[in-house]
């Protein structure tokens, strides 16, 4: 049952080609955008789109960084972070207590919470509006951080929840056996265990908080709150038809992401695979 | 005074799946006690019990005077040293030690001291500040002792612990534990194991149990004892073919009667022999079984008053002895365990002698007849 | 029977006490449960009871209308027409994604060396916010400065070149290829991650008995797949359901609704026409729909679940 000469060809020949085609697919649409940002506003409508640009021209660079895009990048890091150790912490006490304790209703709670990842979050937009705008948090970065750590628990839950399930029981036993109650045995034998499966969530819920939209443009108003994805569409306004200047605010946004997966490819990779692992 | 008692103790998963029924059971002070039987005879579960990480029992068990049915288990004064080692991955060997020291607020110095007097004991100085995953079995097995001697208890709990090491490891470590029974008189030690040669080697009171429907019949204890007393006096034919290896020979037979010196039995294969032991109790023709272990089957030399004759249908050579496989057991081959190269091969017939002081006698339901 | 003495002897600290200890399982749980319940729970709900009401959200003149808005809702041609889109969307993201993905994996599973260069860029897509993509492409597809257009252009296929966005007959295909585009990546390492998972032991049996590497592909690879395939569809449609961020920002569920989501309908209905209650009543409708469409899915491919 040799492979048929068209089998061996296509195999050597048209996977490759496959593979060159979609890596052009995948990079045009970045090295456009890069590219024209480094073009200026009259350039970029007397040249060819597609042109090289004539030099590395910076002054867009300048011009959005001159801006409050800092700030933006503040806001961004100060609300992922804060709700990242809020979701470990919390879906990991949440976890233990579903991998390990028993009580009435384990199951049936922990079912409820997984099925909250098929739940749109778009629905709640509109009651979490009212409700934020009732506490009086509108427009204020902590009005993120609730919306952010709910809707990240159920996933961040059932991950944790499997992976404490996989710590042998004899190492609680002996914990037990050693003094300590589940607190301490929480605390000093399962958290310290559980460093893959936190950096996991960690760094799932990073990148999609990182990149949420949605609820930050509509929970926040003011440049002083806003995180970065809200940079771009702020942006719009100002430069309206500066191409090369809005692909410049979009570049930058982007950049804190592609750098640090240049550093953590292979855990970056691995987070972000933790969504496919409801099955 | 650290002796451990449990009484009338019986526990089932769920309302149909017994695991343990009608345990009394005392281990002395300062006792090496071996828990041995079958997968699933509940050995593991009473160690547990004991232990405090068991429970939905009913009966009671007591630690010294203290009744622990209620009491945590950091509160029993026990340690245990788990088959699997359960050593904390994420600490040095040194804060393995240490740790339930520490859980209990002790003194550093005093911690200090323990965990180094442990190490000295166990040879494992050098490897105070390594992580788990850098040791070997054997070492992990050591840290996992020295663990359970710092916290100085009346009693330790051993659950299989050889049982992931090496053959060589295994006898090594063996020793090791019975130098450090010695070298802690004071403390108790139960040791679950269902390898018969480490509680023959290791105890000085073996609790065999019964597992599955003997268990039912008989309950969860089938005989407590020394090691010599089960292996020379089994008290039914559980305990009979589990000590020892290879297992006692057992051959159907019908009792004929009872005589001043013993009892005379007819085998299925004709030959007669009588067993000094007591079987008034029974009906002429009821049914027995001879029992009579492979190393008493000695070949004859010359005359002698109880023989088995058989076929030969195998040999194996180890060296020092050699197993003669014998047809005609009742569902196994006889074997014969004799010195050197035993002399016969396959196809031979030959000549066993089965001394009367080396058999035994069990009734229809397995019990053992009394020695007379 | 039972005597309580727990004086602890050297050694023993005990840990918490009773009390502490039975009420331990929900100090765990509070947090979490506390958080889904008010971000989670009470906005589903309160979606629904916000559909019984005819607001604009600012006074506060909420007028009872009871069923009024469903019933509205079920006439509504705008929102079955947004439902359809998100079924098309789900369609095609299958249909395009899966199969383009599959051929990567088998691309980066044969590439040897290179395989860890093009894995690292393919993966780009994902790194990107939909923001930030909504409005790249959204230049790309630019009738008049959009590099597609100028590069039909210069093949010379310039007939070929429309206002991929604004014309009604292209937004939606043209918003479907995007987010393929950006998902792609996602389904490619789930299927490499299927394809690694494969025991090395049957290729080879296999070749001793003489198969050929194609053969062992479509006869057992593929089949082996199967689960993991499961689950990329499942996901894959489930996501498509829910989809809002790309689509907001690119045409704004434009022009004419020919891109509209269900999603964009209800922001629509809230923040531009001020429609509170039938605005609600599109998000509570839209919950019903995925919740139902997502049993279904899931049930339906039970079969398929890989055997542990």
């Amino acid at each position: 049952m040799a492979s048929s000469p068209v089998a061996r060809v296509t195999g050597r020949v048209a996977v490759p080609v496959l593979g060159l085609f979609w890596l052009a697919v995948t990079t045009v649409p970045f090295l456009f955008m890069v590219m024209t940002s480094f073009k200026s506003q009259q350039e970029s409508f007397s040249s060819s789109v597609w042109a090289l640009p004539e030099a590395l021209d910076f002054v867009n660079y300048e011009s959005v960084l001159n801006g409050p895009f800092l700030t933006y990048f503040k806001n961004s890091v100060m609300v992922v972070v804060i709700s990242v150790v809020l979701i470990m912490l919390i879906s990991a006490m949440a976890a233990f207590a579903f991998a390990r304790m028993r009580f009435r209703f384990n199951e049936a709670l922990f079912g409820l919470i997984v099925a909250g990842m098929i739940v749109p979050i778009h629905i709640t937009l509109v009651p979490i509006y009212l409700m934020t705008r009732q506490m009086g948090l509108y427009d204020s970065q902590f009005a993120l951080i609730g919306p952010y750590v709910a809707t990240s628990l159920p996933i961040s839950v059932f991950i944790l929840t499997e992976f404490m399930r996989q710590i042998p029981k004899e190492l609680e036993e002996a914990a037990r056996l050693d003094g300590c109650g589940p607190f301490a045995i929480f605390f000093k034998v399962f958290l310290p265990l559980s460093g893959p499966g936190l950096s996991t969530i960690a760094i799932y819920n990073g990148i999609m908080l990182w990149n949420e939209f949605i609820f930050a443009y509509v929970l926040t108003s003011s440049t002083g709150t806003r995180t970065l994805p809200l940079a771009i569409w702020d942006y719009q306004g100002q430069y309206t038809s500066n191409i090369p200047a809005i692909l410049t605010v979009v570049t930058l946004t982007s950049l804190p992401l592609v750098v640090a997966y240049a550093f953590g490819q292979e855990k970056i990779v691995k987070g972000m695979m933790a969504g496919s692992l409801k099955g | 005074m650290t002796s451990i008692t449990l009484s009338g103790v019986n526990k089932s998963f769920g309302a149909n799946f017994p695991v343990i029924r009608d345990v009394d059971l005392t281990i002395e002070d300062g006792e090496f006690c071996v828990f041995l039987g079958p997968s699933g005879c509940g050995k593991s579960t009473l160690l547990r019990m004991v232990a405090g990480l068991e429970t939905g029992y009913s009966g009671q068990i007591r630690i010294g005077d203290r009744v622990v049915d209620k009491v945590e288990p950091a509160d029993r004064q026990v340690a245990m040293v788990f088959q699997n080692y359960a050593l904390y991955p994420h600490m040095s060997v040194y804060d393995n030690m240490a740790f339930g020291l520490r859980q209990a607020k002790t003194a550093k110095d005093e911690i200090d001291r323990r965990v180094k007097d442990a190490a000295r004991i166990l040879q494992i100085e050098p490897l105070l500040e390594r992580m788990p995953r850098a040791l070997s079995g054997g070492q992990r097995q050591r840290v996992a002792i020295g663990r359970a001697i710092v916290r100085q208890p009346k009693v330790f709990l051993f659950d299989e612990p050889l049982s992931n090491l090496d053959a060589a490891l295994r006898v090594h470590m063996r020793s090791e534990i019975a130098t450090l029974h010695r070298n802690f008189p004071a403390a108790s030690m139960i040791y679950v194991t269902h390898d018969q040669t480490e509680a023959m080697a290791l105890a000085d009171k073996i609790v065999l149990l019964h597992a599955g429907k003997d268990m039912l019949k008989h309950g969860s204890i089938a005989q407590v004892g020394k090691p010599l007393d089960l292996y020379h006096r089994p008290r039914n034919l559980f305990v009979a073919g589990f000590l020892g290896s290879p297992t006692m020979n057992f051959l159907e037979a019908t009792f004929v009667a009872q005589e001043p010196v013993g009892a005379r039995v007819v085998l299925k294969s004709g030959e007669e022999l009588t067993v000094p032991v007591d079987g008034s109790t029974l009906a002429a023709g009821a049914p027995v079984t001879l029992g009579v272990r492979p190393e008493h089957l000695s070949p004859v030399v010359g005359p002698a008053p109880q023989t088995l004759t058989r076929k030969v249908s195998a040999v194996e050579h180890f060296g020092e002895y050699s197993f003669v496989y014998l047809e005609g057991g009742t569902s196994a081959p006889l074997i014969a365990k004799v010195p050197g190269d035993g002399g016969v091969k396959a196809g031979d017939s030959a000549t066993y002698a089965a001394p009367a002081d080396c058999c035994h006698l069990f009734d229809a339901d397995g019990i053992a007849l009394n020695h007379i | 029977m039972t005597d309580i003495t727990t004086r602890p002897a050297d050694g023993g600290a005990g840990g918490a006490t009773l009390s502490l200890r039975t009420f331990a399982p929900a100090i765990f749980l509070a947090p979490a449960v506390l958080l889904l319940a008010v971000y989670l729970l009470y906005p589903l709900v309160d979606s629904f009871r916000l559909s019984l009401l005819d607001w604009n959200g600012l006074g506060s003149d909420a007028r009872f209308v009871g069923l009024d808005n469903w019933k509205k809702l079920a006439s509504d041609t705008l929102f079955w027409e947004a439902a359809w889109n998100n079924i098309l969307l789900a369609v095609f993201s299958v249909v395009v994604q899966m199969p383009i993905a599959l051929i990567l994996a088998v691309v980066l599973d044969n590439a040897g060396k290179g395989s860890r260069i093009l894995k690292i860029l393919y993966f780009l897509p994902l790194l990107m916010s939909s923001v930030a993509l909504g409005v790249l492409f959204k230049y790309f597809y630019d009738v008049t400065f959009g590099p597609l257009n100028a590069l039909l252009d210069f093949v010379g296929l310039g007939y070929l070149a429309q206002d991929w966005l604004g014309d009604t007959r292209f937004s939606l295909g043209a918003v479907i290829a995007v987010v393929c585009w950006q998902y792609i990546p996602f389904y490619m390492v789930l299927f490499m991650a299927g394809l690694a998972s494969f025991p090395a032991e049957i290729s080879e049996a296999a070749k001793l008995d003489g198969a050929s590497e194609t053969t062992i592909f479509w006869k057992m690879k593929l089949p082996h797949l199967k689960g993991t395939m499961r689950t990329a569809i499942v996901l894959s449609v489930i996501g498509a359901l829910r989809y809002f961020d790309l689509i907001y920002v690119m045409t704004g569920g434009g022009p004419e609704g020919s891109s509209e989501l269900m999603a964009t309908y209800m922001y629509r209905n809230v923040f531009s026409s001020f429609q509170l209650g039938y605005g609600s009543t599109v998000a509570s409708g839209m919950f019903i729909v995925v919740i139902l469409i997502a049993s279904v899915l899931l049930r339906f491919s039970k079969r398929y679940e890989t055997e542990v």
